[in-house]
């Protein structure tokens, strides 16, 4: 009896989950228009930059930094990438089904930023059209290029990624298949080889994934990434075994900032507030909090290195960012992006009638801004001051440079925004 | 559909790997200046000038530099040798060479803070030698423990048996690791495509393609068949020397022996075949 009371709330559930792939409005192309322009003018301005070389950005060398925006570009994906699936891994390891309605939306996102992680470096190459030989080179390099090591984990947790996020989302492709015979051809590609008691199997496939995934995001935000700046002595301010634990703290504190973010834009556009409920919001926050107050620590650890021991080229690079040129952005992001958070987020915890959804949403995008602030700061300034006495150098991105980031990160929102007109970003209750 | 089995499934696999490991001991291309490495051999009946030094890559010759810091007198004319002998575009600046003029208290091996940069550790001159200076001129050191040739994930930059780290403009893909691995920010960039006139091309040397890293190569074209660097043929004053390292008799090998040598940032270990050497500044008398 219970049973059959109940049977109308899934599909009441379904049909609201399934609110943007039911119902497309005029807000939504505008949407969409307002982020093609971007991503237009990201196509063309890497058209010029490819037929008249890297020289239109402001990068330089050996006076200025022979890597800028488009490399911080790409370690902010990188560490964006990890958010959702962690989410997601996290959930299905240790059970926390309270945060299951925000899984596929942190997927997505690892997916996409994945992909814009990608599309940086391919950028910033000086021969994209070369881009195989790390493939082709691969068993010769790997043994002492960290760049290798970084395509083989990209490469891997891509793969891992998007196989997850389809063999979770499988169950719920059915039902799409059912609701929307006009696209049922291509939901149909996708649940190739579908049976209706592979369930279970799923399950377990997804379970030894989320193991494989857990360790590959240890691997890839704290291993690789940063060993491509941590292992290189000529560079102060790099050369550092911080520099692991320093991009991983960094890499989740974004990463579920920018889920928390995109949950919070889902939520009120679509009002979804009674499935992703305000705990998740709690959850997630206080979770962040710490984490940034932790960054704020490691930053703490690596500045005092840099100031109170004696190689003076160490100190300098610390110089730039305390008074120096990079003071105007470096204090701001200090304070404003990671202090001031930090501090709503753990007092959210600890009074919960503090506690707030749009509070914390502000709070975490503020995060996610200041994250791609560090990286630059990160990147930039330990390149500007040569060993040799060259004279310094200095750079600011070009307007080729800051077009192509922003055309990135519009066309991140834009497969966004595409992927939940055709797929459920919910997870949808049975039918 | 037919199910693979376990046999298969080895079989395949197997296969696999092994066709991995063929990649694995592929060799690298010898294309390293767009001169094949066959040229060079031709040119071991040539002349030679450099002291004992073979003329292909063995390790019995190993190429090493010896600068006379209190020779030079900072006139630069290296610099513009090397830029029309490799064809150096304009948009490639500094050219490979660089010489530093310092002032005599301050130092420079280690990192110059703005007060010194201030002082006069600086690159720009208008006249030289100047009173109270001494010139410092840098290029690829061609280390023995190069980081730049760690780093290169494709390896587009080598060590060759002779010392010389030579750069393959084929294979380059321009993700400028390199550069930011040396420490001695010896490497450039084609950040655009460069355009040298027909005529004022030297045809032993491949002008390089947009978008790839470049850096000094020893005069590979001209030290492999005998000849001097063009840098070293060029110097007024004698303040560069070149040769065999290993070869008791070459000069460069002399010139360590009698005088005392640094190399710069030997901190960071990477072996440097550059060494600087002083015998009081020639040029002040």
């Amino acid at each position: 009896m219970a049973a059959m009371m109940r049977r109308p709330e899934p599909d009441r559930t379904n049909v609201a989950l399934l609110r943007p792939l039911l119902h497309t409005g005029q807000g939504f192309y505008f949407f969409a228009v307002a982020l093609l322009i971007p991503a237009a003018w990201f196509v063309y301005a890497w058209y010029l930059q490819l037929i008249r070389g890297l020289g239109l950005t402001s990068m330089r060398t050996p006076v200025g930094a022979p890597w800028g925006a488009y490399i911080a570009n790409f370690v902010f994906f990188v560490g964006l990438a990890h958010g959702g699936i962690a989410i997601a891994a996290a959930i299905r390891l240790l059970n926390l089904t309270k945060y299951t309605p925000v899984a596929r939306i942190g997927e997505v996102l690892t997916i996409i930023s994945l992909m814009m992680a990608g599309v940086s470096i391919t950028i910033d190459m000086g021969r994209p059209d070369r881009i195989f030989n790390i493939i082709i080179y691969w068993p010769q390099r790997v043994g002492t290029s960290s760049l290798s090591w970084d395509v083989t984990v990209i490469i891997i947790y891509f793969t891992l990624s998007t196989l997850y996020l389809w063999l979770t989302m499988r169950k719920d492709l059915v039902l799409c298949a059912k609701r929307f015979p006009k696209l049922s051809w291509f939901y149909k590609i996708l649940l190739i080889g579908y049976k209706p008691d592979e369930e279970h199997k799923i399950e377990r496939m997804a379970w030894w994934l989320s193991i494989a995934i857990v360790f590959l995001i240890v691997m890839l935000s704290g291993g690789v990434v940063p060993w491509i700046f941590g292992l290189l002595p000529s560079q102060p301010g790099w050369f550092s075994a911080l520099a692991g634990p320093y991009f991983l703290t960094a890499a989740i504190g974004s990463a579920i900032a920018a889920v928390i973010v995109v949950s919070g834009v889902l939520r009120k556009l679509f009002n979804w507030q009674e499935y992703i409920k305000p705990e998740i919001f709690k959850g997630l926050g206080t979770f962040l909090g710490i984490i940034t107050l932790f960054y704020i620590y490691l930053i703490l650890a690596e500045q005092l290195t840099m100031r109170y021991a004696a190689p003076l080229s160490e100190f300098l690079i610390s110089e730039k960012l305390f008074q120096g040129e990079f003071a105007p952005i470096f204090w701001p992001m200090l304070l404003l992006g990671f202090f001031t958070p930090a501090i709503i987020l753990v007092s959210q915890a600890i009074h919960p009638q503090w506690f707030g959804v749009t509070r914390t949403i502000l709070a975490s995008g503020a995060i996610v801004v200041a994250f791609w602030v560090k990286r630059f700061l990160i990147v930039v300034p330990s390149l500007l001051r040569p060993l040799l006495p060259f004279p310094e150098g200095s750079y600011s991105p070009s307007w080729v440079e800051w077009s192509i980031v922003a055309g990135i990160i519009a066309s991140a929102i834009l497969l966004y925004t595409l992927f939940l007109k055709v797929f459920p970003i919910v997870e949808l209750g049975e039918e | 559909m037919r199910r693979i089995g376990r046999k298969e499934f080895i079989k395949y696999g197997g296969g696999l790997i092994g066709l991995g490991l063929l990649g694995k001991f592929a060799r690298p291309s010898l294309a390293f200046t767009g001169v094949k490495e066959t040229k060079w051999q031709a040119g071991k009946e040539a002349s030679k000038r450099v002291d004992g030094a073979g003329t292909v890559a063995d390790e019995h010759n190993k190429f090493a530099m010896v600068i006379d810091v209190g020779a030079c007198i900072g006139c630069r004319t290296c610099q513009w040798a090397c830029k029309k002998e490799n064809n150096i575009p304009d948009t490639v600046s500094p050219p490979w060479i660089e010489v530093f003029e310092v002032k005599s208290d301050v130092s420079v091996t280690g990192h110059p803070s703005p007060q010194d940069l201030k002082k006069g550790a600086t690159t720009s001159y208008t006249e030289a030698p100047l009173k109270g200076r001494w010139y410092l001129p840098v290029q690829c050191n061609h280390c023995d423990n190069p980081p730049c040739v760690k780093a290169c994930p494709v390896g587009a930059t080598y060590k060759t048996k002779d010392g010389i780290v030579v750069m393959d403009y084929d294979r380059c893909i321009g993700c400028r690791l390199c550069v930011v691995a040396c420490p001695y920010n010896a490497r450039r960039f084609n950040w655009w495509q460069a355009e040298i006139p027909a005529d004022e091309t030297n045809p032993l040397v491949p002008v390089r393609p947009l978008g790839v890293v470049e850096k000094c190569t020893f005069c590979i074209h001209r030290t492999r068949r005998g000849q001097l660097p063009r840098c070293v043929e060029v110097c007024p004053v004698r303040a560069r020397h070149f040769g065999n390292i290993r070869n008791p008799e070459s000069e460069v090998y002399k010139l360590l022996e009698a005088n005392l040598g640094f190399r710069l940032l030997e901190e960071i270990s990477t072996e440097p075949s550059i060494w600087y050497i002083t015998r009081g500044k020639k040029w002040l008398q």
